[in-house]
């Protein structure tokens, strides 16, 4: 089989599926990692470590034991499962909603421990100095701490799409591979090349490719930017 | 207008405990880093939390631990110039200064104090675009426009070369000069507060060792601590031998005094300036506190000569003499010479602690 012929009949339908997924986790884990990262530095720096710890689990945790515990919690034959399933009509095994939620419980960690690295590195008197100058929590927050932290929360957000984009273990277990429906582009390459269409396995494999090379390009634009010349926030 | 503070509070390594109150005018806050100076500024400020005690300005009570008030910062409206200055980085200069302020006169208000402290050319800047002394105004001109009750700076010339500093002590005492209320100014440099404020307090270990007018603490610094930090060069430990001579035993000199010190002291100074030096080393006796000492080493700074003079070549701590260079003064001091040296009586600094 020819190049032409592969891309003339290739379902694109794992790239949208990908796409999709990546943008919906990384929204999600944009303002959860956020909310947590800003609320975790308030709290006891005892009581830190701990919740530290748990949001960062999935990112130290082999992907297929997160499936089990997602497996585990959304079970229509577990209590929350045939609890959603039966009081609000949602299924979230073998459906699109289980990429999304597998794919940003993977991600998110990144996102999270990527916001809190950024809020950590802004200086603490412009907060004070905020504080002093009779500015609420709210203001100071929104103006001054985000703005400050928004290179490194840049980046962090990237890589979280990255992550989520490319996630298989946890999305294989939670969401299966159900072509046009949960069928991403990471499960794609693994089924066609479980039946030797390595040709096949070679187009999506070079897509991958050029997408991770935009996002590194990405990446390097927002780390490489000359920071506070422009009012670019 | 007035402040009243008592404080305390525990730190890692000490606790401070801080009582002071200042009657319209500007105190400074003179000691060596990290004896707390900084943070008496910031629980002034409300940034740290006293442990107990209370702060009250112009009849307000900011802080009182046992009626449990505890005001935060932003209602407390006194300005805070940070070591650092701590501008917003994202904002430009005019966003720095008018973030306080809100309301349909913002613009007029913002433009009045770019004007004020000349930054009308740099409004659209960055803090990282602008000099030391561009973001200190700028940090001046955002801590003016709230019309704080107090000012209150920390270490505000430390972040800047020597001769830009020279020019902005110049334009701080003017708007010293203007402000109505309590100023206070922490530093661990002499010059600086010398020249900025009226009353001065020396401050080690988390406590005021010595408070008065800027000059009385100059003359009466009390303490070793206090007579390093005032730039007092020469201390000795003393040793009382009469009513009328204290034997100053680093230096391996027996002093007279005339009027015996009014502390039983410790220690005593002399500042290195104070010394007379003579050539004839004949006759040395006749003035009181005059020693033949040997010149062992000799220094120089681009203004001044240092030589270090010492009784005796083997034990004794060698006393500094520092002389102005002016072009008048042609009379040289050769190392290994012996001089007469005079420590006047009105010049010696009693002190009450050990060296």
């Amino acid at each position: 089989m020819d190049l032409d012929s592969i891309l003339s009949s290739l379902d694109w339908s794992p790239l949208f599926i990908s796409l999709k997924t990546g943008f919906a986790a990384t929204l999600i884990s944009f303002f959860l990692g956020i909310g947590a990262a800003s609320l975790v530095l308030r709290i006891s720096p005892r009581l830190r470590a701990v919740i530290d710890s748990i949001l960062t689990l999935p990112l130290v945790l082999p992907p297929t034991v997160a499936g089990f515990f997602l497996l585990l919690l959304f079970s229509v034959r577990r209590p929350f499962g045939s609890f959603l399933l039966e009081t609000f009509n949602i299924r979230i095994i073998q459906s699109w909603t289980g990429c999304v939620i597998a794919a940003t419980v993977i991600a998110f960690p990144l996102m999270y421990r990527n916001a809190r690295g950024a809020f950590e590195q802004v200086d603490i008197n412009i907060i004070h100095a905020g504080r002093t100058l009779g500015l609420s929590e709210w203001t100071i927050f929104w103006k001054i701490t985000l703005p400050a932290a928004a290179p490194g929360i840049l980046s962090g957000t990237v890589l979280t799409f990255a992550r989520a984009m490319g996630e298989y273990g946890a999305t294989s277990m939670l969401a299966g591979n159900i072509l046009g429906k949960t069928s991403t582009i990471s499960q794609t390459i693994a089924m066609v090349m479980q039946d030797g269409n390595y040709a096949k396995a070679g187009v999506w494999t070079g897509i991958v490719i050029i997408i991770a090379f935009i996002i590194l390009w990405i990446m390097n634009k927002v780390g490489s930017r000359k920071t506070y010349q422009k009012g670019w926030w | 207008m007035a402040l009243e503070v008592s404080i305390h509070k525990q730190l890692k390594d000490f606790s401070l405990d801080v009582e002071f109150s200042t009657d319209n005018g500007s105190l400074g806050i003179l000691g060596a880093s990290g004896c707390g100076k900084s943070m008496t500024l910031k629980c002034i400020a409300g940034i740290e939390k006293p442990d107990s005690g209370y702060i009250r300005l112009n009849g307000q009570t900011l802080f009182d631990s046992k009626a449990r008030i505890n005001l935060p910062p932003r209602k407390r409206n006194v300005g805070y110039l940070f070591q650092n200055y701590a501008l917003f980085p994202t904002m430009t200069v005019r966003e720095n200064i008018g973030i306080s302020v809100s309301g349909p006169n913002k613009k007029d208000k913002v433009d009045t104090f770019l004007k004020r402290f000349q930054l009308e050319k740099l409004e659209k800047r960055y803090p990282s675009e602008l000099s030391g002394g561009e973001q200190q105004r700028t940090a001046l001109a955002r801590m003016m426009i709230r019309s704080p009750k107090l000012l209150m700076f920390d270490e505000p010339f430390s972040a800047l070369d020597a001769w830009l500093k020279d020019q902005l002590l110049r334009q701080f005492s003017n708007l010293f000069s203007e402000y109505t209320g309590d100023i206070l100014i922490v530093s661990h440099n002499r010059d600086e507060i010398y020249q900025l404020s009226q009353r001065l307090a020396i401050m080690g270990n988390g406590t005021f060792i010595t408070t008065g007018t800027t000059e009385d603490v100059f003359k009466n610094p009390r303490t070793v601590g206090g007579a390093r930090l005032t730039g007092c060069k020469n201390i000795s430990s003393v040793r009382k031998v009469d009513a009328h001579h204290y034997e100053a035993v680093d230096w391996g000199l027996t002093l007279y005094v005339g009027e015996p010190p009014l502390i039983n002291p410790e220690s005593v100074g002399i500042r290195a300036h104070d010394l007379i030096v003579r050539k004839e080393t004949k006759g040395t006796q006749a003035a009181p506190n005059t020693f033949c000492l040997r010149c062992a080493e000799h220094m120089e700074t681009p203004f001044e000569d240092i030589f270090l003079l010492t009784s005796d070549p083997s034990s004794a701590q060698p006393l500094w003499w520092k002389r102005a260079k002016t072009s008048a003064q042609k009379e040289t001091y050769p190392t290994d010479t012996s001089y007469s040296v005079t420590l006047p009586e009105a010049d010696l600094i009693w002190l009450e602690d050990r060296l």
